[in-house]
């Protein structure tokens, strides 16, 4: 008997056979019952194939007709309508902004530079005045004619389409020198006509490249960022200097807090030194304020000192001119510091609590008080919010043995006790997260719709910011010694790592790429920074020395590895990996070699979360998805034991561990039980500390408070 | 025009590589159809597709010195299957892995709706079409690719000149992979499959 080739039989289903085949195989099937069921099988497979496969075939609506399909891929060709053939013509690359590579615009604006200084003073301070700005106007002249065509189509267009993708090299410089960035008013800027339209102003920018077309959320008045609430109206780059002689901030001492306010662009307060940490009221405050000229002032002004409580009621102050009148401002030179003493007395039976201190300037002869602008600090009817002080000795009841959780809720964050004592809102904003000493907390608050980072104590006094950019901000991370934020930044589907002082200084970008690099993770020992890195093509992860050096891939590229963390004692990094659809957790040495799967997940199952170490090595804590329910797991480091902690609540995508390991904190989304939640390392003991809260973050403090 | 549509494909080739644009309209005109259908089934949306066949007849355009003519046997509708066939799967590679990055991205994104990721294009389509076109791509490649040409029309010879392989194993490769895909199908939706 003949054997059945179900090759031979397809191809006669598919009347693919010549002649000579074909009748053999219709002998064949005569023959054989055999033959013919397996033909019949071949069929209907063929057929549910078919109808199966049919329905990815376009419908009507989905149809492409090939004539209209070519009239597009011509007008692609020949985008000016040419007629003829266009075979081997080459594109002709876009037209690029002229004012970056105009030479001659570039020597007339540097020419001008030391003039358009002093003038633009002139301008803030008296309004638009004509004759003074000379030689401001050949700048304004050339800019507005030369380029007013392109600007205004620009401003016309939304914010994203403004910032073309093109950007601008500056000259060459050594690193970290101020850049200064002419910036050319398209429209009236806030403040009455203070930015008037073809006004100059400058920006400082930390980076050698900055794309053309770039909106600038500050404009430079004098010496610093003075903000200037652009909502209504755009700054636009339109020229770049590099000024290497210009100083960036004055020397203050130690002690000192730097900060930046402005007052009538006359003068600013550059830092401020509160001589005890609590107040006692029997003696009082004692306040040191840095002040600095940044042009000659004609009137004498008047320092005021508040402290207010919650409800802004002023309980004490003080009124003086600086340095108890023997430096009156009409005598102050221009970038001259002043150190400006002050006391300030309590009333009797002072209540012990936390009160606001408020600083500000007045024109005596008039009582007026000086507009105020600050970046970083609270302004509030032209007043500074300095800081906030604790008068008197803490209640001490209120601190928790356990420590204490931050968390997110009604677009706040909250600070709770872990043992569910005082709920505390802290300030507005996301991502909290403890400095390594428990005493700061590094947060995301948007300004001007952009997320920034910002600092503040970890009761929320003096929130600072750290961060100014056109970008968006992401995943501030302390590093070890609390010195130092590791941060994300970028646009779109570039994203870099960079790192900043935690005090706002140095800002450096550590790597530069075209890809999207997150998830920076500090070593144990400071030295290194691990991160995952995506290039539109592979997702690895990298290591590379805390100043950017030494860069090197880890991963084996053949699966997707992302989030890493390392070993509490720095000999390890764990991390995701997806290899075909299947998510686990990993563990490597430190160098990438010997990676280990932690977890043997089912192929349905999705890693939904961080990873997050226990502080003693032991456990790793991550959530898992199966069939639409995210439970929390823990797996011990050896790979052993891997555990459900949670049923029938979906958690959400950050855990927090108890100092001592023995808790863990999470976010749960489930209906009805929504909330910030507690539970042992071994699953017993679900408590839920707060209700509404939202994700994603979770952070347990570093110590334990006293 | 009318010339041109009763020349081969050898012919127009020649002409094309010559500089003939109007050979390169007749080109396009008989296989954008086909090129267009299979690059449907594989993105599954009208405007990628659109693009991807632009892409690849603009590689046609730009260099049609990379088809030899070999006589009248000249396989332009195969180096153009080849190409098209190439650069989805490479959009899909980089789709998926954009698709994990994105899902990261708005995990750790904490600002709600003001932000870059689109949480909506991470939600994976339960829609019948999404989920035969999963099950079509979970194949090997080359069993995808053979299921694919063959149920958008392509003869045995076709087939065996796109993907390199012998006609006569055409048929029996054609039976194995319809049942890799019948049984995956089956056993991911066995509610539908009977």
């Amino acid at each position: 008997m003949m054997r059945v080739d179900q090759g031979k039989l397809r191809a006669y289903l598919d009347g693919e056979l010549s002649a000579a085949e074909r009748e053999f195989v219709e002998k064949l099937l005569a023959d054989s019952p055999e033959a013919q069921a397996s033909l019949a099988q071949l069929d209907q497979t063929r057929d549910e194939v078919n109808q199966t496969l049919g329905l990815l075939l376009p419908t009507a609506e989905a149809a492409s007709p090939a004539g209209w399909a070519l009239k597009r891929l011509q007008a692609r060709l020949n985008p000016d309508g040419q007629v003829g053939p266009a075979l081997n013509k080459k594109s002709s690359p876009k037209q690029a902004t002229a004012v970056w590579e105009s030479p001659s615009l570039l020597a007339e604006i540097k020419a001008n530079f030391k003039n358009f200084r002093y003038h633009w003073r002139q301008v803030m301070t008296r309004g638009f005045v004509l004759a003074t700005i000379a030689g401001l106007m050949i700048v304004v002249t050339i800019l507005a004619l030369a380029l007013w065509p392109d600007m205004a189509q620009r401003v016309a267009e939304p914010v994203q389409s403004v910032v073309p993708p093109e950007t601008v090299n500056l000259p060459p410089t050594e690193e970290d020198i101020p850049t200064t960035i002419v910036v050319v008013a398209l429209q009236p800027i806030s403040r009455g006509a203070e930015f008037v339209p073809g006004s100059i102003g400058r920006h400082k920018w930390p980076a050698r490249n900055l794309p053309s077309g770039y909106i600038a959320n500050e404009a430079e008045a004098i010496g610093k960022v003075a903000r200037t609430d652009i909502v209504q109206g755009q700054v636009i780059v339109q020229g770049m200097l590099v000024d290497p002689s210009r100083s960036d901030t004055p020397e203050l001492p130690p002690a000192a807090i730097p900060l930046s306010a402005v007052f009538n662009y006359e003068i600013e307060l550059i830092g401020y030194q509160l001589q005890q940490k609590t107040i006692d009221p029997k003696e009082g405050i004692e306040l040191i304020l840095y002040w600095r000229s940044l042009q000659a002032v004609a009137k004498d002004y008047t320092v005021f000192i508040h402290l207010a409580d919650a409800n802004r009621l002023i309980l004490a102050q003080e009124d003086s001119p600086p340095v108890q009148g023997q430096s009156p401002t009409s005598r102050w030179q221009p970038d001259q510091v002043i150190e400006d003493r002050h006391h300030i007395p309590m009333p009797q039976n002072f209540p012990v609590g936390k009160y606001d201190l408020i600083v500000g300037l007045y024109n005596s002869a008039t009582g007026e008080r000086l507009s105020v602008q600050s970046e970083n600090h609270l302004v509030q009817d032209n007043s500074i919010l300095l800081t906030r002080v604790q008068m008197g000795e803490a209640d001490s009841t209120t601190a928790s043995t356990s420590g204490a959780i931050l968390f997110q809720k009604d677009s706040g964050i909250y600070v709770i006790n872990a043992d569910g004592t005082n709920l505390t809102r802290l300030a507005s904003g996301n991502n909290p997260t403890w400095s390594p000493d428990g005493q700061r907390i590094a947060f995301l608050a948007t300004y001007n719709s952009k997320p920034e980072i910002y600092v503040m104590n970890a009761d929320g006094a003096n929130p600072t910011r750290l961060t100014y950019s056109s970008g968006v901000f992401l995943q501030p991370v302390w590093s070890p010694d609390g010195q130092r934020l590791a941060f994300v930044s970028g646009q779109n589907d570039v994203t870099d790592i960079y790192v900043i002082n935690a005090d706002g200084t140095n800002q450096v970008k550590l790597t530069d790429s075209s890809a999207s690099n997150i998830d920076p993770r500090w070593s144990p020992d400071g030295q290194r920074l691990a991160f995952a890195s995506y290039d539109g093509n592979q997702h690895n992860i990298y290591v590379m020395n805390a100043n950017g050096t030494n860069l090197t891939k880890l991963t084996d590229s053949s699966a997707m590895s992302w989030r890493p963390i390392w070993s509490p004692d720095g000999q390890h990094i764990a991390f995701l990996a997806r290899q075909g659809e299947i998510d686990n957790v990993y563990l490597m040495n430190a160098d990438g070699a010997n990676p280990t799967p932690l977890t043997d997940n089912p192929s349905s199952a999705k890693i939904t979360s961080e990873l997050v170490w226990s502080p003693d090595g032991q456990h790793l804590a991550f959530a898992l998805e199966i069939d639409g329910q995210t439970s929390l797991y823990t797996v011990n480091a050896d790979g052993t034991n891997q555990t459900r902690l949670t049923d029938n609540l979906n958690v959400g995508f950050d855990f927090a561990w108890s100092p001592d390991s023995q808790r863990l904190a999470f976010i749960s989304y489930t209906e009805n039980q929504a909330g910030l939640f507690l539970i042992n390392a071994d699953g017993t003991n679900l408590t839920r500390l707060a209700d509404n809260a939202v994700g994603p973050f979770v952070e347990w403090s570093p110590h334990h408070s006293s | 025009m009318s010339d041109q549509t009763v020349l081969s494909d050898a012919k127009l080739l020649g002409r094309l590589q010559a500089g003939d644009e109007a050979s390169f309209e007749a080109l396009f005109l008989r296989h954008y159809n086909r090129i267009y259908t299979v690059l449907f089934v594989l993105l599954g949306s009208k405007a990628d597709a659109e693009d991807m066949a632009q892409q690849v007849f603009l590689k046609l355009y730009h260099a049609p010195e990379r088809i030899r003519i070999e006589g009248d046997e000249t396989n332009v509708a195969g180096w153009l299957y080849r190409v098209a066939l190439n650069e989805a799967y490479n959009a899909l590679r980089s789709q998926k892995r954009r698709a994990a990055w994105q899902e990261q991205f708005t995990r750790l994104w904490p600002f709600g709706s003001a932000s870059p990721p689109d949480p909506a294009q991470l939600v994976e389509s339960q829609d019948t079409q999404a989920r035969v076109r999963r099950i079509l791509l979970e194949l090997k490649p080359r069993q995808a690719r053979l299921l694919l040409l063959r149920h958008t029309g392509l003869s045995y010879a076709e087939l065996a000149a796109v993907l390199d392989i012998a006609p006569g194993s055409v048929g029996s490769l054609l039976t194995r992979a319809e049942r890799a895909f019948r049984e995956k199908y089956r056993r991911a939706f066995p509610e539908e499959s009977e």
